[in-house]
Order: C-alpha cells, then sequence, then structure tokens
C-alpha cells in the first residue's frame, strides 16, 4: 500500500532555493505527496495549532518548517504523532545538528538544506512504495548501512561489558532487532565498516 | 582521576561508573519538539552547571551521543563549545574521544577533521577504566614534558585556524549574522537590555549559545563587552523617527526605543513598520506596505531609520537598486525629499554608499560586523554614539520636510509645464521663461539640501524668479506703468500728476469686489523714490500690483510678501549672518506658487 506524505512548506521561495526548477516541477507531482500552497498552507498550520487534526492522521509521514507553528501547534503535533505513531521531520534553517529519536515516535529534526537535496525525491519515492521506512535515509543516502553497523558495534561493546543479567537481555533484544536490518552485514562486522569507510 | 566524562547511557555502564565525575547529556524528544530548542542551546544548558566551579584535568565524550544515529556524531558539536566557551574554563583542556573508530574514519564523516588532528585532542578505541586511566596518567606526565599539560595559547590559536564550523542556514547570509550580532552587542553595550526584553533575551541567547558565533568571536579574539556609560549625545531637536527593519520585531525597536524614546520622551515620537506584516510578502508588496505606513501616519516622520536588505530576494541582488530598501528610499524622497532616511545596515561597499547618497540618503551607520569588533574594541559605543548623533542632526533639519511639501509640487509644476507642447500650454508667463525659472527653481531645491543649516542660498535663488516674473508682468509703456493682465489688456497701475503719485485701482469687477477709487501710497520713505523710471519704482510696491490686479491677491493679503525683498535688500544679498527663517522660504515658495498660476 501506498503511503501518504505531507509537506507544510509556508516559504516556497526557500525550495528554489535548495532545487532546480525541475526537481520542484517533480516534487509538485508526485502522487503521494501533498504539498499544500499559500492559503491553503495557512489554513493547515491553523489547524495544527488550534489541534484540528482530523486531516493530519491520513499521513504515514509529515514533513513540516518548525518554525511556521506555534508552541502549542507543536505540542499538538507530538501528541498526535505519538498516538498515531507518524513519522516527522521537521526542518529548518536555524536548526544546525541533526537530531534523530524514536522513542515515541520516529523523529528526524534537520536543516532546511538537508532536506531539499537530490535525495529528497528518491527518499520520497522510497518511503512512499515502501522499500524504507527508515528516515534516516534521507539524510545519509547510502551510508544508513555504516549508521547502523557502527551503532550494531557500539551496542555490542555495551552488550559484552554488561553485568547486570537484566540489562544484558535488554541490549541483546536491541542487537536482535537492528542485526535483523543488515543480517548479512553483521555477520562480519569489521570487514564491513572498514569496506564502507575506504569507499567514502 | 580527576576527568569528566559527558556520555548518554551509550557506553557500558561499568565504566560509566567507574568515573567519579560524568554528564549524562540527553535530550528527550519533547525537549526537541519545543518551540525554541536548539542542540546549541541544549548543550549549554547542561554544560553551563557542568562546568560551575570545576576544574578538569582531561574530558573523555564519545564520538556520538545519540542512541539512534551514530552518524550525528554529536560528541565532536559538543566537545567544539567547550574549545571555543570561554567563561566554561576548560577550553584548553585535552578532550579525548571514545569510539571504535579511528579519527581518519570520522574524519570522513563530518567537517570537523581540522579539530580532531589539532593539539590536545586525543582518541581512544578503548572502554575500559583501567586503560583509559592509563591513558590519562600519559597525558598528565608525558604529553608535556616540564609544561603544564593544556594546551599553549599558540597551540590554541593554530587549532582555531584549522578547524572548520559552518553557519547554519539561517545565517548563511551575512546579513542575518550582523544583524544578530550588531543587536547582541548594541543591547550589551546598552547595559543588558537583554534582561528587560523578551526578544533581546532570546537573541542574547541565540547569539552566546550558537557554536557558530562562538567560533567567530574566538577567531576574531573579541573581549567581551563591559556594560559602558552610554554615549551622552544630548538631542536639543524634537520630532517623529520611524524605523522600517525585517528585524525591528527582534529587537531593533526595543533599542531604538531605549535610546530615543525612553531617553528623550518629549522630544522623539518613536514609531516603526511591523515587520510580521513582511511576512511571505513580495518586495514590491514590502516596499507598499513601508509606502502606505508614512502616508497614512497622522504627520509624515522627521526621520527614518531604513535596513537595506529586507526581502529574501535582496540576498541574490547584483546591483544595490534591485535591494528592497534602496527602492523604499527611492519612494520616501519621491512622498518628501525633506524626509531625512539614515540608512542602518551591514553594507560597507563603496559603491553602495555612493549610489545611495544619489539616491537622497542623508546618513549612513554600519551594523556592527566581527570584523568591526576585532578591529576597534570600542566600535558598538561609538556607533550608538553616531547613530544618536546622526538622529539629533537629522531633526535639526526637520524644516527640509515642510519647505519640500511646498517646494516638490512647485517644481513638478514646473518641469511639467516646461516640457508641454507650446499649444497646450496654459500657465500666464511665457514658456520661455518658466523654462528658465525651472534652472533657477531646480538649483534652489539644491542648494536647500547642500546648505540647509543657511537658508538665504536657496531664499536668492527664488527671489531671483520672483523678481524676473514681476518684472516681466509690471512693465513700463507707453501709457505709463501697467500690468500687464493678460496679452492684450494691459491695466494702467501708476498716475502721477505735479502733486502726488496715485496707484490706481481701477480693478474689473467681475474679479474683484475692491472699492473703486483711487489708492495713493502711503508713506513718505517710497513716495520719494517715485519717478516715471519703471526700474525705479520699489520692487515691493510693484510686486503689489501685479498680485492685486493680476492675480486677485487683495493688498491686505500680499503684505506679508513686502517682507521678503526687504529681507533680500537688507541682509541676503550681503556678506554676513544670514536671517532668513523656514517661513521666509516657504512664504517665497507661496508667492512664487501664486505668480505661475
Amino acid at each position: 500500500m501506498i503511503k501518504n506524505i505531507l509537506l507544510l512548506e509556508d516559504r516556497p521561495g526557500r525550495q528554489a532555493q535548495f532545487l532546480s526548477k525541475e526537481q520542484i516541477h517533480h516534487l509538485n507531482n508526485l502522487d503521494y505527496l501533498f504539498i499544500p500552497k499559500e492559503l491553503e498552507c495557512t489554513d493547515w498550520l491553523h489547524d495544527i495549532n488550534s489541534n484540528d487534526l482530523h486531516n493530519l492522521i491520513k499521513y504515514d509521514l509529515v514533513i513540516i518548517h518548525k518554525s511556521s507553528l506555534k508552541p502549542t501547534g507543536l505540542n499538538n503535533l507530538r501528541e498526535i504523532c505519538k498516538e498515531k505513531k507518524i513519522d516527522l521531520i521537521f526542518f529548518s534553517g536555524g536548526l544546525n545538528q541533526i537530531v534523530f529519536q524514536t522513542l515515541e515516535f520516529q523523529f528526524l529534526s534537520i536543516n532546511s538544506s538537508v532536506l531539499y537535496t537530490d535525495r529528497l525525491i528518491e527518499f520520497l519515492k522510497n518511503y512512499a512504495i515502501g522499500t524504507t521506512n527508515r528516515l534516516l535515509e534521507l539524510v545519509y543516502g547510502q551510508q544508513w548501512k555504516l549508521e547502523v553497523l557502527l551503532r550494531y558495534r557500539q551496542l555490542q561493546t555495551r552488550y559484552e561489558a554488561e553485568l547486570n543479567d537484566e540489562v544484558k537481555f535488554e541490549l541483546e533484544d536491541e542487537l536482535s532487532i537492528l542485526g535483523q536490518t543488515v543480517p548479512t552485514e553483521i555477520e562480519n562486522l569489521e570487514n564491513e565498516i572498514e569496506k564502507i569507510f575506504v569507499s567514502i | 582521576m580527576n576527568a569528566l566524562l559527558i556520555h548518554n547511557d551509550n557506553l557500558p555502564t561499568s565504566l560509566i561508573n567507574s568515573f567519579e565525575n560524568h554528564l549524562k547529556f540527553d535530550i528527550g524528544q519533547a525537549k526537541i519538539l519545543e518551540f525554541d530548542f536548539s542542540f546549541d542551546k541544549e548543550v549549554n544548558r547542561q554544560l553551563d552547571s557542568a562546568f560551575e566551579n570545576k576544574s578538569y584535568d582531561v574530558i573523555y565524550i564519545p564520538y556520538s551521543l545519540s542512541l539512534n544515529n551514530y552518524l550525528e556524531l554529536s560528541g565532536l558539536r559538543l566537545a567544539l563549545h567547550i574549545r571555543l566557551t570561554e567563561s566554561w574554563g576548560h577550553k584548553l583542556v585535552p578532550i579525548v574521544f571514545i569510539g571504535h573508530e579511528t579519527k581518519e574514519q570520522i574524519a570522513k564523516l563530518t567537517d570537523y577533521g581540522g579539530f580532531l588532528f589539532s593539539s590536545g585532542t586525543f582518541s581512544t578505541t578503548k572502554f575500559d577504566y583501567v586503560q583509559l586511566r592509563e591513558q590519562y596518567n600519559w597525558i598528565q606526565n608525558n604529553w608535556k614534558r616540564d609544561k603544564e599539560p593544556i594546551l599553549s595559547i599558540s597551540e590554541y590559536n593554530t587549532m582555531l585556524s584549522r578547524i572548520k564550523v559552518m553557519p547554519s542556514a539561517s545565517h548563511q547570509s551575512h546579513h542575518s549574522l550582523v544583524n544578530e550580532w550588531a543587536m547582541y552587542r548594541w543591547a550589551k553595550a546598552l547595559g543588558d537590555l537583554g534582561v528587560e526584553s523578551q526578544e533581546l533575551a532570546l537573541n542574547d541567547d541565540n547569539v552566546s549559545t550558537d557554536l557558530y558565533f562562538k567560533y567567530l568571536i574566538a577567531i576574531n579574539n573579541i573581549s567581551p563587552l563591559i556594560n559602558g556609560d552610554i554615549p551622552k549625545v544630548n538631542i536639543q531637536n524634537s520630532g517623529k523617527v520611524l524605523l522600517i527593519d525585517d528585524e525591528s520585531n527582534k529587537g531593533w525597536y526595543e533599542i531604538f526605543c531605549s535610546i530615543l524614546y525612553d531617553r528623550f520622551p518629549d522630544l522623539i515620537e518613536f514609531d516603526y513598520v511591523d515587520d510580521h506584516l513582511f511576512r511571505h510578502k513580495s518586495q514590491k508588496e514590502i516596499i507598499e506596505i513601508s509606502k502606505k505606513h508614512i502616508i497614512e501616519t497622522e504627520e509624515l516622520p522627521d526621520v527614518v531609520i531604513l535596513d537595506l536588505r529586507i526581502h529574501s530576494s535582496d540576498y541574490g541582488a547584483t546591483s544595490i537598486k534591485e535591494i528592497t530598501g534602496f527602492k523604499i528610499l527611492e519612494e520616501i524622497k519621491r512622498i518628501n525629499p525633506g524626509i531625512q532616511v539614515i540608512i542602518f545596515s551591514a553594507t560597507n561597499k563603496v559603491w553602495n554608499l555612493q549610489a545611495l547618497q544619489v539616491a537622497g540618503a542623508d546618513g549612513f551607520i554600519h551594523k556592527e560586523s566581527f570584523e568591526n569588533s576585532r578591529l576597534n574594541s570600542e566600535f558598538t559605543f561609538q556607533s550608538i554614539e553616531n547613530m544618536l548623533k546622526q538622529v539629533e542632526e537629522s531633526l535639526s533639519v526637520n524644516f527640509l520636510k515642510d519647505i519640500s511639501s511646498h517646494l516638490e509640487p512647485l517644481l513638478r509644476k514646473v518641469e511639467t509645464n516646461s516640457n508641454k507642447k507650446p499649444k497646450n500650454y496654459k500657465l500666464t508667463i511665457p514658456q520661455g521663461k518658466l523654462i528658465g525659472y525651472r534652472d533657477y527653481l531646480t538649483s534652489a531645491n539644491f542648494l536647500l539640501y547642500s546648505n540647509p543649516k543657511d537658508l538665504k542660498y536657496c531664499f536668492l535663488q527664488l527671489i531671483l524668479v520672483i523678481e524676473d516674473i514681476v518684472k516681466s508682468i509690471y512693465i513700463d509703456s507707453i501709457d505709463g506703468h501697467v500690468v500687464q493682465w493678460s496679452l492684450n489688456e494691459p491695466v494702467v497701475c501708476l498716475e502721477k500728476n505735479d502733486f502726488y503719485t496715485k496707484l490706481k485701482l481701477k480693478p474689473r469687477q467681475k474679479w474683484n469686489t475692491f472699492s473703486e477709487g483711487d489708492y495713493i501710497l502711503e508713506g513718505d520713505f517710497e513716495k520719494k523714490l517715485f519717478n516715471d523710471q519703471v526700474d525705479r519704482i520699489p520692487f515691493n510696491y510693484r510686486l503689489n500690483c501685479v498680485l492685486y490686479f493680476k492675480h486677485n491677491v487683495q493688498l491686505e493679503q500680499s503684505a506679508k510678501y513686502s517682507k521678503l525683498y526687504r529681507l533680500r535688500s537688507s541682509s541676503v544679498a550681503h556678506i554676513g549672518i544670514s536671517v532668513v527663517q523656514v517661513k521666509d522660504v516657504i512664504d517665497a515658495i507661496e508667492l512664487l506658487k501664486i505668480l505661475t498660476v
């Protein structure tokens, strides 16, 4: 089933700053992506600020300019994403560090320049058709595997040094889940990591 | 060991617990979703308290502090904060990065490679406390033989020259960066205005916590600004000051309120164009909003403090003439060239300043850049002082606005009629003459602005035109002295017999109700000068005749214009102190408006 994506951009000029005309045209014509324009976008933002979220829950992924929302809107968005497990991407010119969290729901916070890149359309396509649900692919592209492998290695180190059985079991679970995303590569972890680093 | 471990529960528990001093750097999801969240602010919030009254010999940090994204490499950014934050007192302390990766590998994933290989930055692939302690001992005892195991100043400066910190997208324009920096410095210089103003507090927070600002402060070796005395510029003239800046609401409004309105409430009326109205608007709309604000406010401003880059398109502009502020300047000068415009911008390009001056800018105050702060530690105080002086200077010539509101319509009328085809020309003075007058009036306009403190040069130009018009209309004819009421209908206005000279007042009933009869000039002085040579007839007498016969101005009403010529003869045309007042110039312009009908 195709996933639906909502992109709320209150400053269309910003897209032109980072993307070519062809890319913007392409973006505007993706079936699974809805980009409300001008007044319609303002209405969407108003609805989120007013906690009128019935339209929002149709979407699997919401990409939104963080500064366009009021503090109450941000809170409303958090609650609905938590409840409905909607993936969320914030972008803004002032965000100076990529932050990714999965505690309550998948949430990525990035600078506008990281959102509007050549990778965006490919990522949206892959996300919509279900090839990926990893938001980090938007940021790292094919290097997402390296991220998983490095995290896996770190977890493994913690696991091996852990003395508390309960914590050890938890870490084991985490390792198992993470390992399923790259089952082949973790068999030869160090070599795989080295291989990727050499290729960069 | 006297070391601090910063982690996020992403290292072995045994290692964390072995450290006597450890800080869990955790950012909850709720925190990130907060309106004003930034990673740099969070670093400052957590490390401010971690370093308070503490002194560590070594700091340990894993490359990544995230449980969900190893490639965030947030440990690197956090470490750079430690290097660049003077107030934490640990900028020279050795930092050890913990991770399986080599420095070379990490350098492939980040812009901070230069930092990784700088002096005082170490790495370890060990996760065992005993091994870390061995490294600690080595750093303490062997890294620098016979010297304190911290970075030397020269090593620190080398590190600064090698690291690369990139601005966030919102700071990629020089303009936004300078704006925040200048606002920060002005607010500090004025006694920490951030304490009272929410907007300035936010800006203060942004500047003092943002890594890029810290980097710029460090590489420019800028010392914190010590609250100084507010420049003692005394404003004596009153008037209305308007601010047009796309960052007014971010703090400039508060700052200008503080230095202008709060200090001179009885003299300064301060207003601003709400830049929220500029949001998502085109350049054209922004110009219209500004123009509308100026025109529709009860009274035109005397002084406008104008930013240049107001619309996003201004950042890509290739010519100053495409920039929103420049276009607003042109509009203001079209509305009334007497409105004084002080450009308040970061631009320092000579060709821009020249173009602005040609377009009518009356003053220029440079928004403080990092380079300014580096080269001159007094720059902030000097800028504030210059701004106050500039406002005072502008207010001292606020009469230009009044004069302009009279002179401009006259100039436009003369200009328009000079260019008309003769068949469409309708003024009663010959068009050939009018073309000559146009040059005199343009010259008067030029002299008004080039030397507003002495109005006599402008005044003289106006009087020259008045004299010439009167001389053309009041003529000596075969039948006596006449006013050329129209080309074919001269009106005799002076008769002379053996006993007296009299002004003949027999106006046409249809346009004047003045009672018929002779009007004998009063005063021996003027009578004495009369003779039959038209050039010797006193100018004011001729002027009254022209006003009366040709323009239907009652003698009582025209009396105020008589003093103009007296002023011209008594002092203005002579070297010395001029006594020309604003009102005299305005009266002269009014008179010209009547004479050029």
